[in-house]
């Protein structure tokens, strides 16, 4: 049960981080002219070894013993045989080829018009033929038939599947204008028309429309939605109406997903614009992936890798996932490089793992060879997604020699060491790939086993411990041998300076009568409210570096000490003169000294309470985590309860003075902060002027 | 009383668990060093390999009455080289006696294309300049060709030619050209010499003057090319061009139409006047132009000729025309020298002003051409005529090549408290590592130790004389120096004194042409900024620590950014690059107690290395390249010590054993004692592959393997490189070795003679 559960975990495959960090680097200088990126443990896209190397750029094929150029080929498909179909489609024909561009043959120029798309099932050549632009009627899907001996494709019997009839497409401007297909293994056919944005045609072998299939959900803003909430009953108003963005490319893989791409504005670079999808319609992509918006065509790879590539001849290639691996290629404006675009139009990738991307701006075509490392990172993911974590292991180190910050690596000899029961062997390499979920599994393992053994130990030491206490106070009541330590404690607490200091704690049990101490005894002096400041700056320190792995976000490597005091510091400052500006003018009864000293006093529980939860952040699990976040919730909310009655009684408001009362001090804190922004920005733009005018005497 | 016992064994029992958790055991697994193998198949016919010659020859035939018909009249002759000139256009032309070959300044066949005037001027023209309007707001170069057809209302550019004399001979021609509608004048200068034919124009001479009476204009020089179509050709002939890209490369003349050239600053884009934003940022930097040179062959092994630049070389720009660039069915390449750049200042409120200095560049124009007959005829040839003019000694060395051991010692990542140092190997380390190379036979090693002294490499103190305390102690440092002294290796320490950490505070820091400081982005994960120095303190800051370099028993410097050339500010004076570059020169020479090296240098530094890093191994494989040669390896071998960039980040380690072993380039690793996870935000987070651990056997069969074929050659020069058959590489050095290195995935076999397939084979000897 246990194991199932784990996998179930390990199997949420989070995301990969490579790392190292962008840089325009002289000393790494290895053959791919353009740099190989992914995304790092914080989702920022890093660089990485190359993953894929440029071995070869082809612009001209021997046809017939006669050197040819391609013009503008806007499709390349290569089948189970390695048998590479290229759209030529200027010139109006297919040609095949061995993947080292030896032509077999040629055909199609007498009947295509303009072939954009091509797909080939079995002994069948589906060519998917967008027509002449003047003729509307012109478009058509042409079905070839290919002598698998001889290579040769029949010209003559050929089928010509026009529009297919369907009371569906019989829509007023419905033009039937393939761009791109495919065909799974009943030879249904997934057609991409021009500008379908009902989504995919599906239409069967005897060219009967099916269904429209995985179309894009329209994409309103929130402004949108605001409108048609406002308007959406008036008759009077009309509303744009929102037409999803049609799908661009569709490609199906062996195992019957459907991948489709669509060229769409993302933000931030995350969205869908590529889809698996099943028969049923249902992606099993993410919704915020790692994604380009110029996705223009995909290919499933035999090694259960996904590429996509954009209209600028980035390649993106996904694991099973969804999750990105790696991101290479791309355009170059001002020169020709082997392995970069002037533009991209299709991508297909042969049974030994080689990319032929086509590049229908310099009429060429491109060859993309997979480095070691990559081969590596296959192999190991390959075993990784079924499950044989430890089979990966060995190849899994061997990743990290061509990359020691691959975290995926090391997360993958985690989970070995994790099958293998080395728990803490499996811990550590789980922290050093950040994966906390996994890393929390592993803790609650060792914790487990630390407590079978030592359970019995601990019991009798709290016990003994329990004892040897009672005993001794028991001892102490009869004999008074702590007399001397009492009396030295009390006389301690009762000097002046610690009595004050010790007034803070006061706030823990009667806030009020701290709250009236303070106003009341003048003699208390402000040093011991700094004193207040300085523990809570401490313990917040002592929290961003102790609490436990699983409960602490911090990245030590990125803060600096004053920083760190100044988010407290500053704060906390605004807010008491922010409060004692706005209740001078509330008539409250409160001086500067008093709000400081009693703010400084309802900040006790986190005092109090951060040691002890950043005690426990280093025990508890993922399993528990409702302790950790049940305690810190309890000391915010005692905290901000503190805070208001000590407001409250500080300047004798009542509850709702009080509650205007801080309102108003909100809105004070954000009006000096904007003007502390004003004055820079001032200043700033005086220095600038100065600097502009010394600038255009001396120029 | 009960409730403080259960809060007490509450807190203790959590205290425990969490004590268990502070003490966990750490026993890291074992690391495995597997072996890698690889098989690639990289077409033979891409330009990372060079290509089989082309062994047809061109016709060479008297172009005597073609001269006379096209009113060239002889200037000059001597026993090798006569020097024809056309007056209308300043188009010359040279009878190479030798081969009998005439060189044209101008594509031969331009007339029998129908171009436009205007491209038949622009082909015709010896002399085309940029200028810049200055009445116009925006500026912009315009373009403008002596022999240009002229305009409604526009006089005809003029030249006026007079002879130069060396003893009492004609050996030359002096120009006068006047560019008449833009008030730009300026000479030419002419000379043969033996086989070579020289151009100087001498910048004092350059005159700018208003023209226009109603309303007068100032136009100011750009540039200024000399002979743009000098021995320009196409795919009619048999022929290419070399050109300094990588290491190096040819551009044979086909029929493949390309609409991109090759166009770049010689040494650089200089970042004193330009910005160095990039907007490709997924595009790898294509390295510098290190030689200002390049070259032009028609006809296998029958003629060609070197063209490289004498004077003025910061300010040169090389541009290669591949056939169908600019639409001109045209191969050629020439020099383009910049006699103004403009320059862009920034003002507050995010406008800009693009400005350009009153006077031209400091300094003389001048290049030569040397014309290489018969088997000279060929990028070897260029190769050694180049190496002349360089002045190198060779460096007599033999026995077992060396190998570049890079140790990363210390570095700091950033943290709470401040900087967090993270030692990755220490001095003693550093000693271990070499022993167990040494005994796996690495016998000739030679240290470069990064991050070596007191603060690493990346505080001011990269140019500190102190060893890091956190490294060892001085005693395991000399140890280490002394060890590798009597094993007969050598160590380098790297500094970095052309720039400082910090901007002005008793720094010598320059300001770009634009006044902004200088800033340059160091090779850091932390992206930390360096700031350059003044050229003119390089030797004071590298003297004053030899005493110290001497106490500790370093002889060698590995010098970063030796190589950065740029136009700046320092106080008042702007200095151009050109001068920039002879100040270092002046500044190297006053370094003599100690050795140099460094990684990817211009040609004005070859004399001074001892070590050249990070050599190229291809070329930057743009298409119209057609070739890779090795130009540098022939141009260094024997001289200095070219070392290839580091494995580490190398694709295909068996790839990179035989284009080693063909180019004469030596191995280079960088490694770590420390697990390379270590370097997790420091300044060394991209160097993410370098643990010694699962290196040493990768090193160790590289070196044997590089080994046992150049170890042969070590200290020998190359004297031909050729492929003598598609994928394989046949190089000849001077003590009688031949090196065949095949690339593909069968043996080849010529005679008696069987070089396994991806795999060498070293033949001759005395």
């Amino acid at each position: 049960m246990k194991k199932g559960r784990i996998l179930r975990f390990f199997i949420l495959f989070t995301i990969i981080g490579l790392f190292g960090l962008a840089l325009t680097s002289v000393e790494v200088n290895a053959s791919a002219p353009f740099k190989t990126r992914t995304l790092n443990r914080y989702g920022d896209m890093v660089d990485t070894q190359d993953a894929y190397e440029p071995i070869l750029s082809k612009k001209i094929v021997e046809i017939g013993g006669v050197n040819q150029a391609v013009n503008k080929p806007q499709d390349i498909f290569i089948d189970q045989e390695d048998i590479m179909y290229l759209a030529d489609t200027d010139n109006k024909r297919i040609i095949v080829m061995d993947t080292h561009f030896n032509c077999l043959t040629t055909f199609g120029e007498s009947i295509l018009d303009q072939p954009l798309g091509i797909f080939v099932r079995d002994n069948s050549i589906y060519v998917a033929d967008y027509g002449v632009e003047t003729d509307q009627a012109s478009g058509k899907i042409v079905v070839f038939k290919l002598d698998r001996d001889t290579y040769q494709v029949d010209e003559v019997d050929v089928r010509i599947l026009k529009v297919p009839s369907s009371p569906v497409l019989q829509v007023d401007n419905f033009i039937y204008r393939p761009q791109k297909i495919a065909v799974d293994k009943n030879h249904t056919m997934y057609v991409v028309s021009k500008g379908s944005s009902n989504g995919v045609l599906l239409i069967n072998s005897n060219n009967r429309f099916l269904n429209f299939f995985a179309p894009n959900p329209t994409t309103g803003t929130l402004w949108d939605s605001v409108k048609s909430f406002v308007y959406g009953g008036n008759e009077n108003v009309t509303l744009t109406k929102k037409i999803p963005p049609a799908p661009t490319n569709v490609m199906l893989d062996d195992s019957g997903y459907i991948y489709t791409v669509t060229t769409t504005v993302v933000q931030n670079s995350l969205g869908d614009t590529i889809k698996k999808v099943n028969i049923g319609g249902l992606n099993f992509y993410p919704e915020k992936m790692n994604v380009s918006g110029s996705f223009i065509d995909s290919w499933s790879s035999d090694f259960k890798t996904v590429y996509a590539l954009t209209s600028s001849g980035f390649i993106y290639e996904y694991d099973i996932e969804g999750n990105l691996l790696f991101r290479f290629g791309g355009n170059i404006a001002s020169d020709e490089q082997l392995g970069l675009f002037k533009g991209a139009s299709s991508i297909a990738v042969d049974s030994k793992g080689n990319l032929y991307i086509v590049d229908p701006l310099s009429n060429a075509v491109q060859v993309f060879k997979k480095t070691l490392f990559t081969e590596k990172v296959h192999n190991a993911l390959a075993l990784y997604m079924s499950g044989k974590y430890i089979e990966s292991e060995e190849i899994w180190e061997d990743v990290l020699r061509y990359n020691s910050m691959f975290d995926l690596a090391h997360k993958g000899i985690g989970l070995a060491h994790y099958l293998n029961g080395n728990y803490k062997e499996a811990m550590d390499k789980f922290e050093t790939a950040y994966a906390k979920e996994e890393y929390s599994e592993a803790f609650w393992e060792v914790r487990n086993i630390f407590l079978m053994n030592n359970l019995v130990k601990i019991f009798i030491a709290i016990i003994v411990l329990g004892i040897v206490v009672i005993v001794i106070k028991k001892l102490n009541d009869k004999l008074y041998f702590l007399e001397p330590v009492t009396e030295f404690k009390d006389k301690v607490l009762a000097k002046k300076p610690v009595k004050d200091a010790l007034i803070f704690f006061k706030f823990i049990k009667k806030p009020y009568d701290a709250v009236y101490n303070i106003r009341v005894d003048k003699s208390i002096k402000v040093y011991n409210g700094f004193i207040m400041l300085g523990l809570i700056i401490l313990v917040h320190i002592l929290n961003i570096t102790c609490t436990g792995f699983l409960f602490n976000a911090v990245i030590l490597e990125k803060t600096f000490l004053l920083r760190e005091v100044m988010k407290i510091v500053f704060p906390i400052g605004l807010f008491i003169i922010a409060n004692y500006l706005v209740s001078s003018l509330m008539s409250g009864e409160g001086t500067l000294r008093s709000i400081f000293m009693n703010t400084m006093g309802s900040l006790v529980p986190i005092v109090v309470m951060m040691p002890f939860i950043v005690l426990i952040s280093n025990a508890l699990t993922y399993n528990e985590a409702f302790i950790y976040w049940f305690a810190v919730g309890v000391m915010i909310t005692w905290t901000v309860v503190l805070l208001v009655s000590v407001i409250k009684e500080t300047h004798n408001f009542s509850g709702k003075q009080t509650f205007f009362n801080l309102l108003i001090t909100f809105f004070m804190m954000l009006i000096i902060v904007i003007v502390i922004i004003l004055v820079y920005s001032i200043i700033a733009q005086l220095y600038g002027f100065i600097a502009d005018i010394i600038k255009e005497v001396i120029f | 009383m009960k409730k403080k016992v259960i809060t007490l064994v509450i807190i203790s029992f959590l205290m425990v668990i969490s004590l268990g958790f502070v003490l966990k055991a750490t026993t890291k697994p074992k690391k495995t060093s597997l072996h890698v193998q690889s098989v690639y198949t990289i077409d033979t016919d891409t330009n990372f390999f060079t290509q089989i010659d082309n062994e047809t020859p061109v016709t060479i035939v008297d172009k005597t009455t073609l001269l006379a018909e096209r009113e060239y009249r002889l200037i000059a002759s001597n026993d090798t080289l006569d020097l024809y000139l056309q007056d209308r256009t300043i188009g010359i032309a040279i009878v190479n006696k030798e081969t009998g070959y005439t060189w044209f300044s101008k594509y031969e066949d331009y007339l029998e294309h129908s171009f436009t005037d205007r491209i038949t001027a622009k082909i015709e023209s010896g002399v085309t300049i940029q200028y810049y309007d200055t009445s116009i707001k925006v500026l912009s170069p315009a373009v403008t060709y002596f022999a240009a057809p002229k305009r409604a209302g526009e006089k005809d550019n003029t030249v006026k030619y007079t002879d130069i004399k060396e003893n009492g001979k004609v050996v030359g021609f002096n120009a006068k050209v006047s560019f008449v509608n833009l008030g730009i004048t300026f000479d030419v200068n002419v000379k043969i010499d033996e086989n070579s034919l020289s151009v100087d124009v001498p910048s004092d001479k350059i005159v700018e003057e208003e023209v226009g009476k109603l309303s007068p204009k100032l136009y100011l020089l750009k540039s200024i090319t000399i002979f743009p179509y000098f021995g320009s050709q196409n795919y009619k002939i048999n022929g290419y061009s070399f050109i300094p890209d990588g290491s190096g490369a040819l551009i044979r003349y086909t029929d493949e139409a390309s609409s991109t050239g090759f166009v770049k600053r010689v040494f650089g884009p200089d970042f004193g006047l330009q910005s160095r934003t990039s907007f490709n940022d997924h595009i790898k930097e294509t390295g510098n132009v290190t030689l200002p040179i390049f070259g032009v062959n028609h006809g296998y092994n029958q003629a060609a000729f070197l063209s490289e630049i004498t004077k003025g070389a910061g300010a040169a720009e090389i541009e290669s025309n591949p056939y169908m660039y600019d639409n001109l069915p045209i191969n050629t390449t020439f020099f383009r020298f910049h006699t103004r750049d403009n320059y862009i200042v920034e003002l507050s409120n995010g406008s800009t002003m693009s400005l350009i200095n009153r006077d031209v560049y400091p300094g003389d124009y001048a290049f030569k051409y040397t014309f290489l007959s018969n088997n000279d005829a060929n990028y070897m040839g260029m190769a050694n005529t180049y190496r002349i003019s360089l002045g190198l000694t060779p460096n007599n060395h033999q026995g077992d090549i060396p190998m570049q051991l890079e140790v990363l010692g210390i570095d700091y990542k950033n943290g709470l408290f401040g900087k967090d140092y993270i030692k990755m190997t220490s001095y003693s380390e550093a000693l271990e590592m070499v022993k167990d190379l040494k005994s796996a036979n690495v016998n000739n090693i030679n240290l470069t130790y990064l991050g070596w002294n007191q603060g690493g490499y990346f505080n001011n103190g990269a140019n500190s004389g102190k060893l890091s305390s956190g490294l060892g102690s001085r005693k395991s440092f000399k140890k280490l120096v002394s060890y590798l002294n009597d094993n007969d290796m050598s160590l380098d320490v790297t500094i970095n004194p052309t720039v400082s950490d910090t901007y002005g505070f008793g720094n010598p820091t320059i300001k770009k042409i634009n006044l902004s400081s200088f800033d340059l982005r160091l090779t850091s994960s932390l992206e930390r900024i360096a700031y350059y120095n003044s050229p003119d303190r390089l030797a004071r800051s590298i003297n004053r620590n030899l005493k110290r370099y001497d106490g500790l028993g370093i002889d060698s410097l590995n010098v970063d950014l030796l190589s950065d050339s740029y136009s700046y500010r320092y106080g008042s004076d702007s200095v151009f690059r050109s001068t920039m570059i002879d100040k270092v020169i002046k500044q190297l020479d006053e370094i003599t107690a100690i050795k140099l090296s460094t990684s990817n240098p211009n040609s004005y530094l070859f004399r001074y290395l001892k070590n050249y890093y990070n050599a190229n191994y291809e070329s930057s494989k743009y298409l119209y390249e057609t070739d890779s040669i090795p130009f540098i390896s022939i141009l260094l071998s024997g001289y200095v010590d070219l070392y290839s960039p580091k494995i580490n980040y190398v694709s295909d380690y068996e790839l990179m054993y035989l284009r080693m072993v063909e180019y004469n380039l030596f191995p280079s690793f960088i490694v770590t004692k420390e697990e390379a996870y270590d370097l997790r935000f420091t300044n060394f987070e991209y160097l993410n592959s370098t643990q010694y651990e699962l290196w040493n056997e990768l090193i160790k069969t590289t070196y044997g393997k590089v080994n046992q074929a150049l170890s042969k050659v070590y200290g020998a020069h190359i004297i031909n490189h050729k492929y003598v058959s598609k994928g394989v590489a046949e190089v000849t050095y001077s003590n009688n070795y031949k090196v065949y290195v095949n690339y593909n995935t069968v043996a080849y076999t010529n005679g008696t003679l069987t070089v396994p397939a991806y795999s060498y084979l070293v033949v001759g000897g005395m």
